[in-house]
């Protein structure tokens, strides 16, 4: 799963290194594998075959030849390759020194142009813009709908006739009440269409020329498959593209289509959608892409996002902290904050094979009240002390421990309680640190050391975990372990 | 399914008539591809190098297209020929079984699940009837006593049976899919479908996330004649569904068609929010939702397969509706959906119309991939 495509380099170069030259069937063996990972990828097979001819050159060049890794070399070409062609910079997107600039959205059904046009809109009115989206989808059942209630939401301007107008006329139309409503951009949503369908493409030559737009946007889905070269080279043909959006890329699509539209069409990816409300737009990262094509993109976004709780540099000072022994209570607290905030994150990563169960035990573990309860509770008491209490716990003798019971709302008995599962835990980490860690914290970086230590303080009663999985306490007899879903039938 | 029509002679006619119309258009469009193939005497390396380029680009995927390929190579080996016309039929032969694999198995679901239905109501009957004896001794003695089991009038459309006291109870049907997939259009295709068939047909407005969308399924339902329950744009999905079966228990409906908010198959709270849906549905009316379908878009690549698992994951899927055919996309994925996963593809869409739509047969759509 994480990096098949690496794997399987390996495999084909494994033993080749000690020889000291790769053979001309070595490196055909090699571009099979990077022919297969870019086709499940749905990069379009012509395009695949023309980016293997280009990778094969550079491969059978020394430097592979000669080095100590030829698979991971062979994904280093191949990735770097995938950036270079799929634009290395983002671009902007072009605004008329004359105002108003005109967009113009185009796009198969479905592929997401209502939703990107109000998110543009969004985006440009935050950039200081006066946006006007105009309703030109009079084929689909309620577009027109759709577009004056996200307007609405937004509170941006839309200008519609209805459906029975034609939509080169409503864009022309449009374009007056732009200049009379003092809007500087134009946004034109378009009906979807096929690329074959002649009579709407045509109309769509006939927006164009009534309009002139200064970008014209084709709005793609990250799943789509092989067709999207025929799709691009069509819209293209027709009408000149300037940019593409690809949309849809929160969910788990290699997006292969990006670079087969690139290379076919030249033109520049500028936005990506990734989710459903109208913020959800971001500048394209070739990058990113370009790894998750080759099948580690999820593992990267993920990664991403569990770095927003669990920074790894941060991490790696606690391990640090860990394995001299100077964790704190404040770095204790800090855990379980971070725990907390994981609820969404371990959802995420529970779709995932093989870190799947594991998530998702800690997440039910985690969402019990209880455990909610006892969380807060610790947090209370802790924030009662003062810093350097938090920081050198020794400090705090029965007085102290007095007050701070006071302080969180429990009895002095909690107090201790929780000092001694932090001792105990500390004591813990420094074995720990010394030799292996739990299975989770090697996973998110020292949240499951901690988690290990949330472990000992919800079972009160002893005093020596002997347990360094996080999950213990939950495990023994707690409610609210995973739901039974039902399976249909 | 067809089969259980009740048809008028002419509104048979339009059927059929509507039925070949929309397959035609996947004849201009998709049809064909295959054919060309074949033109040759005899079959070279260089035709099965042909052949699995060309099944790529319909985006059947590596794994399925060296599947196929492999078999047909092994086939065209036992029978020792290369005559071109001996492999397309092998080749022809290993497609419909790839799809038909996965409609068996279907058929053999749904009959295990009638099976279950059955006994559901025998004992829901048999309940019924202790009850009835008890209050009412005399009648059953008299021989009176009307089996609240009694079969059906010959179903027009898929039927769900009848409850224990004998009322009708609606066939509920779950669409579900990604963001654009086609799920209103498809619904609203569906209904034609089942009111041609002479069912009366109510439809649920679940989306209510999407901006439009449940003034997109009231205008279809306009359109085709069937009624449409919605609440208000946001409010709970599974409330819409569950008044919806409601209304058909009440109003003695045939089929409710619950449309479902797009969502992507990573999503998990909005995957959650599906599963619940299915559960308030079920409590709606024990044994529904009958049918959940995927609606697939047939210019999908390779993550059609993970849509299929991880929507067969959630709420488990009977089939899919694979759209928008009337381009230049092949749908490939639904074949290796078919060969993976087994779930096969029930309709297919193939335009804006509401009679742009038939029941996919396996037999009929392979031979039209290779029709000249």
């Amino acid at each position: 799963m994480f990096d098949t495509l690496s794997d399987k380099l390996e495999g084909v170069f494994r033993g080749l290194t000690g020889r000291g030259s790769i053979s001309p069937e070595d490196i055909k063996k090699a571009m099979n594998e990077v022919e297969r990972a870019l086709i499940e990828a749905d990069v379009n097979l012509r395009v695949t075959r023309s980016f293997i001819a280009a990778i094969e050159e550079e491969a059978v060049g020394e430097k592979v030849l000669k080095g100590l890794n030829p698979g991971q070399q062979v994904v280093k070409i191949v990735n770097d390759k995938l950036i270079e062609v799929l634009g290395g910079e983002n671009e902007k997107l072009i605004t008329s020194p004359q105002a108003p600039t005109i967009i113009m959205m185009v796009g198969l059904q479905g592929s997401g142009k209502t939703t990107h046009v109000a998110k543009l809109a969004r985006m440009l009115r935050k950039g200081g813009k006066r946006p006007l989206m105009v309703a030109c989808d009079t084929q689909r059942p309620a577009a027109v709908d759709q577009l004056q209630t996200l307007g609405k939401q937004l509170n941006i301007p839309v200008y519609s006739e209805g459906t029975e107008p034609r939509p080169p006329e409503i864009a022309k139309r449009a374009l007056d009440a732009a200049r009379k409503g003092g809007n500087d951009v134009i946004i034109l949503d378009t009906a979807g269409r096929l690329q074959i369908d002649d009579a709407l493409m045509t109309e769509l030559e006939e927006v164009k020329g009534n309009t002139k737009p200064h970008e014209i946007l084709l709005v793609v889905d990250a799943m789509t498959g092989q067709e999207s070269v025929n799709v691009a080279e069509e819209f293209n043909r027709r009408v000149g593209l300037t940019g593409v959006i690809l949309t849809k890329m929160d969910g788990d699509a290699r997006g292969g289509a990006a670079l087969s539209v690139r290379a076919v069409t030249g033109v520049p990816i500028k936005f990506m959608g990734t989710g459903e409300k109208t913020d959800a737009i971001e500048p394209f990262y070739p990058d990113r892409i370009a790894s998750r094509i080759l099948g580690m993109g999820d593992i990267l976004t993920l990664i991403e996002k569990a770095q927003q709780q669990f920074d790894e540099a941060e991490a790696q000072k606690l391990q640090e902290k860990m394995k001299k022994g100077s964790f704190d209570l404040e770095d204790f607290v800090d855990q379980l904050r971070k725990i907390r905030k994981m609820g969404s994150l371990s959802g995420l990563l529970g779709l995932l094979p093989g870190v799947g169960k594991q998530m998702k035990e800690l997440r039910n573990a985690l969402e019990t009240p209880e455990a909610e309860r006892e969380l807060s509770r610790t947090e209370a008491i802790v924030m009662s002390m003062t810093k350097n209490e938090r920081h050198n716990p020794d400090l705090i003798d029965s007085s102290r421990r007095k007050r701070i019971a006071k302080g969180s709302g429990v009895q002095v008995s909690d107090v201790n309680n929780l000092l001694q599962q932090f001792r105990t835990m500390r004591q813990m980490m420094r074995s720990m640190g010394k030799g292996e860690m739990p299975n989770m914290g090697a996973l998110m970086g020292g949240g499951g050391g901690a988690g290990g230590g949330f472990g000992g303080v919800n079972s009160r009663k002893s005093n020596q975990p002997k347990q360094v999985d996080p999950l213990a306490a939950y495990k023994s007899g707690k409610p609210g372990g995973p739901r039974p879903t039902k399976k249909k039938k | 399914m067809f089969n259980f029509f009740r048809r008028k002679k002419q509104e048979e006619a339009e059927i059929q008539e509507r039925t070949r119309e929309a397959l035609e258009k996947t004849r201009t469009s998709g049809g064909g591809f295959l054919s060309r193939l074949f033109e040759l005497d005899d079959i070279t390396d260089q035709f099965w190098e042909d052949l699995k380029e060309t099944l790529i680009k319909a985006d059947l995927g590596y794994n399925l297209t060296e599947k196929l390929i492999q078999q047909s190579q092994k086939r065209t080996l036992d029978e020792d020929t290369t005559r071109s016309k001996d492999v397309e039929r092998i080749f022809r032969g290993e497609m419909v079984r790839t799809l038909e694999e996965a409609q068996n198995k279907a058929q053999a679901s749904v009959l295990a699940n009638a099976e279950k239905e059955k006994q559901r109501r025998e004992i829901e009957r048999r309940n019924a009837e202790m009850e009835r004896r008890r209050k009412d001794k005399v009648q059953v003695k008299k021989g009176t006593f009307q089996s609240p089991d009694a079969p059906p009038a010959a179903a027009v459309i898929p039927s769900a049976g009848v409850g224990a006291q004998g009322e009708k109870r609606p066939y509920v049907i779950m669409v579900v899919g990604v963001n654009g997939s086609g799920k209103t259009t498809s619904i609203a295709k569906l209904a034609q479908y089942y009111r041609n068939g002479g069912g009366s047909v109510v439809l649920g407005a679940a989306d209510t996330f999407r901006a439009g969308a449940i003034d997109q399924l009231k205008i279809w339902g306009g359109r085709v004649g069937v009624p449409v329950i919605a609440r208000a744009e946001g409010s709970d999905p599974a409330s819409v569904a569950f008044d919806t079966v409601k209304y058909a228990n009440d109003n003695g409906t045939d089929i409710v068609i619950i449309d479902t908010a797009g969502r992507l198959q990573t999503n998990f709270n909005l995957m959650e929010e599906m599963k619940r849906v299915e559960r308030v549905i079920e409590k709606a009316q024990p044994g529904a939702p009958h049918e959940i379908v995927l609606v697939l878009d047939a210019v999908t690549g390779q993550n059609g397969l993970s849509q299929a698992k991880h929507f067969s994951n959630a709420v488990g899927i009977d089939g899919v509706i694979l759209t928008k055919l009337d381009g230049t996309a092949k749908g490939g994925v639904a074949f290796a959906i078919a060969n993976d996963m087994k779930i096969p593809i029930k309709y297919i869409g193939t335009g804006e119309k509401v009679g742009d739509f038939a029941e996919f047969e396996a037999l009929a759509y392979v031979n039209a991939l290779f029709e000249k």
